[in-house]
């Protein structure tokens, strides 16, 4: 079955841009895997060494936590939504943004 | 923690950074910045320290290699450890449900924009004029290349992400980004619908940071329309100091028209929501101190900032001399005190202080939203009849 997953903006790098992507799974470990054969390097940057996922990285299934369901072992259903979402907000660390007129300076 | 002692604490990490502990980094705390960053609000981390007083601090590792504060866990509670201080109890604010909301379009939320405490902060409009730049340059908020690619939010869009900030992250406050060089109203014209639309949808307040209009009576248009509070940053005092950092800006906007348009601000806004931004560290600091006085005198709020750098440039040397924590402790005491000699001091509407504004804790409250309204009201019909 085909689920869609989102991916972060921090993210996209990895994707090529692409903001969700589809991938064939039937559980959230699953999926995980198959954008990692997809897009190498961004299971890395969601999972330890070990496989488990990171303490402060989210994964949402139909809007549910999925640490409040089975985990990565999940089952996902056709056309489900995956959803990462880190658990902190923030940019990269660059300069306090200043305002669109600093935006212009160049 | 007295309130000097937490001040004095904001600014050391603001000038400092903070450190990620290795248990952090493990556990993906570090994710959201590791890459380009999600949008052009959401630079740095926001810590809430003991007393519920907000900093949003620096992370990159370059520029905090040197810090002594290092954001740990203990006891599977966030401190902020210091060799001298011990552990400092923090917190850092839950945005995940905002973020996870997405428009009819399908955009999150979290990509529109970037909720700081009490304040949402959109740049709606796309930054598709900056001139082809292709490096990072050090204060700037955005690299060029994403700057080009900017996607302009719909009215639509803005608004639910608004909605979504308001309900669930409990913001009062809208701030709206534009910096436009090449129109002559410097972008703000085009932020006037989104003022609409977002104060008839919701009861909060409106700032805007843009660059300065050639008219200055634009800004009174843009009183007029809704917004609350304004800031036009200067970025440094003395012309030449500015155009160190910002080059092209300064060719196509000279000082003169930041002055002039701050002034005619003033003279619209409420006392106290006019800001601009002195960036530290451009200029020696007596040409800050002299800024402060002069700003103050023309009905300004001076914010004070701290440079850090852009990710990828952490280890450049800095164009301008960096500051220790003393001598900005020192300069905020004066600020403060001219603040409250200029009464700029009693408002609570001011324009997003993401900035170094040690001790500033801006609070929005119902009864503000009414007076302002009552004020433009007021205002508003009197210059019409004047004209």
């Amino acid at each position: 079955m085909t689920v869609n997953v989102r991916i972060p903006s921090v993210l996209r790098n990895l994707t090529a841009g692409q903001e969700t992507i589809a991938v064939a799974a039937q559980t959230v470990d699953e999926a995980i895997n198959a954008l990692e054969a997809r897009h190498p390097g961004i299971k890395a940057r969601l999972c330890d060494d070990a496989g488990k996922l990171r303490r402060f990285v989210n994964v949402f299934v139909a809007e549910e936590d999925i640490r409040f369901l089975d985990g990565q072992r999940t089952a996902v259903k056709d056309g489900d939504l995956i959803d990462i979402v880190p658990a902190i907000a923030g940019g990269c660390g660059r300069a306090p943004a200043i305002g669109g007129a600093a935006r212009a300076a160049g | 923690m007295d309130v000097a002692a937490i001040g004095a604490l904001k600014l050391d990490l603001t000038n400092h950074g903070v450190r990620l502990g290795d248990d952090l980094v493990a556990g993906g705390f570090a994710l959201a910045f590791a890459g380009d960053g999600g949008n052009p609000g959401a630079e740095g981390l926001d810590l809430i320290l003991p007393g519920d007083w907000w900093v949003n601090v620096s992370v990159a590792p370059g520029y905090a290699r040197t810090s002594p504060y290092t954001l740990t866990l203990a006891y599977e509670h966030l401190v902020l450890r210091h060799r001298a201080r011990g552990d400092i109890p923090v917190r850092v604010p839950d945005t995940v449900r905002f973020r996870q909301m997405r428009t009819h379009t399908g955009h999150s939320c979290g990509d529109i924009g970037a909720v700081h405490g009490e304040w949402l902060v959109v740049a709606p409009i796309g930054m598709r004029d900056q001139l082809g730049l292709d490096r990072p340059r050090r204060f700037l908020g955005l690299p060029a290349v994403r700057a080009l690619t900017k996607t302009q939010w719909s009215i639509d869009e803005v608004v639910f992400c608004a909605e979504q900030a308001w309900r669930l992250a409990g913001v009062r406050m809208v701030h709206l980004e534009a910096g436009t060089l090449l129109k002559d109203d410097g972008g703000v014209a085009d932020l006037a619908p989104y003022i609409a639309a977002i104060r008839r949808a919701l009861p909060v307040m409106v700032s805007v940071t843009a660059l300065p209009p050639s008219d200055p009576t634009a800004t009174l248009a843009l009183y007029a329309a809704g917004c609350d509070a304004i800031s036009y940053h200067l970025l440094a005092w003395d012309e030449p100091a500015a155009a160190r950092v910002a080059p092209i800006r300064s060719r196509f906007v000279p000082h003169e028209r930041f002055l002039a348009a701050l002034t005619a601000a003033a003279r619209a806004f409420p006392s106290g929501a006019v800001s601009t931004d002195l960036l530290l560290g451009l200029e020696p600091i007596e040409r800050a101190h002299a800024a402060l006085g002069e700003l103050c005198r023309m009905g300004v709020v001076p914010n004070c900032t701290v440079f850090r750098p852009l990710a990828g440039a952490e280890d450049d040397a800095p164009d301008g001399d960096m500051l220790p924590t003393e001598p900005i402790l020192a300069l905020m005491a004066e600020r403060m005190r001219l603040l409250r000699a200029h009464d700029l001091w009693h408002t609570r509407v001011r324009g997003f202080p993401r900035t170094l504004s040690g001790l500033d804790r801006y609070r929005p409250r119902w009864s503000d939203r009414w007076y302002a309204a009552l004020r433009r009201r007021w205002r508003i019909s009197d210059d019409a009849e004047a004209a």
